[in-house]
């Protein structure tokens, strides 16, 4: 099983780095997890930028949607959403030599070629 | 006579040569680009010597369709050769070592590439003015933004600079362009078009679509296009372009009520509307539905597609692509910050942080698993619609173009516009953006015509019978 807690590159996150939807948005440590730097001037312009956006998309929280969007628990989004029928998949060349049963170094096979 | 179909007949009436043709194209772009900086860069050479291999071609006879057509790119398509930037700073020096798909199709059937257009960097944003390099106005009145992001390719067809042009349409950058600047965009099915050599923003969400001065021009480009193509995974290709009907007698046009919101400019409800009673009385029959899910489309839609941009623009760290800064720096992450930091946009680092936001551990279920869910919930009500409607008709944006030098303003109120055009990305469904009058500004508004998967043919087709009335 892949732990859900994975980006779409199928990176762990760093551990304890957690944002309570509630407090504040921390800026500089997301400016630091998207290696971008910023200014103090341009950081409080993006922290009220972030406050706006992601009051925004918060909306997205009220949807009743109980439709399954994955069609494994944890599988890797892209991989889910871009396979077409046709596609075949096979076990990626660089998967690590103790893991080439994992599902998860499964590649459409144009890319493994 | 469509402006495509003059030129094809013309070409292979030696009525010109490909080789004039494409020096008339160039000489208008010369003149009048700087009214509106349609263009980032544009290929006077390359185009002269495949215009003249196009005439060698038609001299040949059986040249395809497009041979010896002019054509224009939006500078997220990669071309060989010629530099392509996604109007990023951060790719001011990247000339790519191949042709995307899309690109060597058009070439291989002898069109004529005449430059790449001006566009929101790396495709985020929807008025061509988070360009690094210069802001695109609307032919239609040069006060006004063309819409984005894909402008610069919408200014060229509309300024008559190029008879078609390729955009990318990831949340209605085809689409919204079009209307604003009075020609017709079209998104094909998601996988129709290879994404091959498409500058990617959001690998889920982004498809290269046709923007063309009319709905039979859109008929000629799709086929050469199309192509299943396996270098990109997703690509399904069109088999079929035939279309069955011969009349709009029976279709059943879609009225949902969530397109028709308050939100919508009373002009252009008016000419939408007044669209479909045309269409009505050609002979298709309109039917009421409902598509409640659209209500969090939008939220869902910025949620997912910055996700995957924070993930697609983690290659612009000045190693594998993109800037390198002069600054010093004593780690490697302050390498990448450096770079990056100097290279990427305002805009792409907007969509970057909400992207690295939403899939943050304690964000994840909440923001990014449940916009995906939104998004099966998009799927599912298109697919309940499509068994009571042929088609849905909609505004293609809720307003008008905007003022270039317009007020500041939240980036939240700025993307809420994108209601119109988000869900049928999130579904991967075709839509085309047609011409449907002025408002009292006498800037255009556009209609927005939703098929099931590769519908295409119907969509144009029904376009098409529009056109013809409007005339």
């Amino acid at each position: 099983m892949i732990s859900p807690a994975k980006d779409i590159l199928g990176r762990g996150f760093i551990k304890n780095q957690r944002y309570n939807m509630k407090s504040k948005i921390n800026t500089k440590e997301l400016a630091d997890l998207a290696k971008l730097s910023f200014s103090e001037k341009e950081l409080s312009e993006f922290e009220r930028d972030m406050e706006n956006i992601v009051s925004f998309a918060k909306k997205v929280m009220d949807a009743k949607a109980e439709a399954s969007p994955l069609r494994k628990d944890g599988e890797n989004v892209l991989r889910c959403d871009i396979l077409n029928e046709e596609s075949t998949v096979e076990i990626s060349d660089v998967a690590p030599k103790g893991a080439v049963q994992d599902e998860y170094f499964a590649v459409p096979r144009v890319v493994a070629e | 006579m469509s402006i495509l179909k003059k030129h094809i007949s013309a070409l292979r009436d030696g009525e010109y040569s490909a080789e004039e043709l494409c020096r008339s194209y160039l000489s208008k772009i010369e003149g009048e680009d700087s009214l509106y900086n349609a263009f980032l860069h544009v290929d006077c050479e390359g185009a002269l010597k495949a215009a003249r291999r196009a005439d060698e071609m038609l001299k040949d006879g059986d040249a395809p369709l497009l041979c010896g057509i002019p054509f224009a790119l939006k500078d997220n398509i990669c071309t060989k050769g010629i530099p392509t930037t996604a109007a990023s700073a951060t790719l001011k020096d990247f000339i790519p070592p191949y042709d995307a798909t899309a690109a060597s199709l058009l070439k291989n059937s002898g069109a004529v590439l005449l430059g790449k257009t001006n566009m929101d960097e790396f495709a985020m944003g929807a008025d061509t003015k988070s360009s690094a390099y210069k802001i695109t106005k609307n032919p239609k009145n040069t006060d006004m933004t063309p819409g984005g992001s894909s402008g610069g390719s919408a200014a060229a067809v509309a300024a008559g600079f190029a008879p078609f042009a390729l955009g990318s349409d990831t949340g209605g950058s085809v689409r919204q362009p079009a209307s604003f600047c009075g020609c017709v965009g079209l998104a094909p099915t998601y996988g129709a078009v290879s994404r091959y050599g498409l500058i990617a923003f959001a690998s889920s969400l982004d498809r290269i679509g046709i923007l063309a001065d009319s709905c039979s021009d859109c008929r000629i480009i799709l086929p050469a296009i199309c192509k299943k193509d396996p270098k990109d995974s997703t690509s399904k290709g069109i088999d079929s372009f035939e279309n069955e009907r011969k009349d709009l007698k029976g279709l059943r046009i879609g009225i949902a009520e969530e397109f028709f919101s308050d939100s919508i400019s009373e002009d252009v409800k008016t000419r939408v509307m007044a669209a479909a009673e045309v269409l009505s009385s050609l002979g298709a029959t309109l039917v009421n539905l409902s598509l409640p899910s659209l209500e969090y489309a939008t939220e869902a839609y910025y949620i997912i597609s910055s996700a995957e941009a924070s993930s697609n623009l983690a290659r612009y760290d000045g190693v594998r692509f993109g800037h390198r800064s002069d600054s010093p720096f004593c780690t490697i992450d302050e390498f990448y910050k450096n770079n990056r930091s100097e290279g990427l946009g305002k805009e792409a680092k907007r969509r970057i942080m909400l992207g690295t936001f939403v899939l943050s551990a304690g964000s994840y279920d909440d923001y990014y698993k449940k916009a995906l869910s939104v998004r099966e919930l998009v799927r599912e009500d298109y697919r309940k619609a499509f068994e009571k409607c042929d088609i849905i008709l909609s505004p293609t944006a809720p307003e008008t173009a905007s003022l270039v030098n317009g007020k500041p303003r939240t980036p939240a109120s700025v993307y809420s516009e994108d209601f119109s055009t988000v869900s049928q990305s999130l579904a991967g469904l075709p839509a085309i953006s047609v011409p449907c009058g002025t408002d009292r500004n006498g800037l255009p508004v556009g209609m927005q015509l939703t098929g099931p998967a590769f519908s295409e043919s119907l969509l144009i087709f029904v376009g098409e019978c529009y056109e013809e009335v409007a005339k």
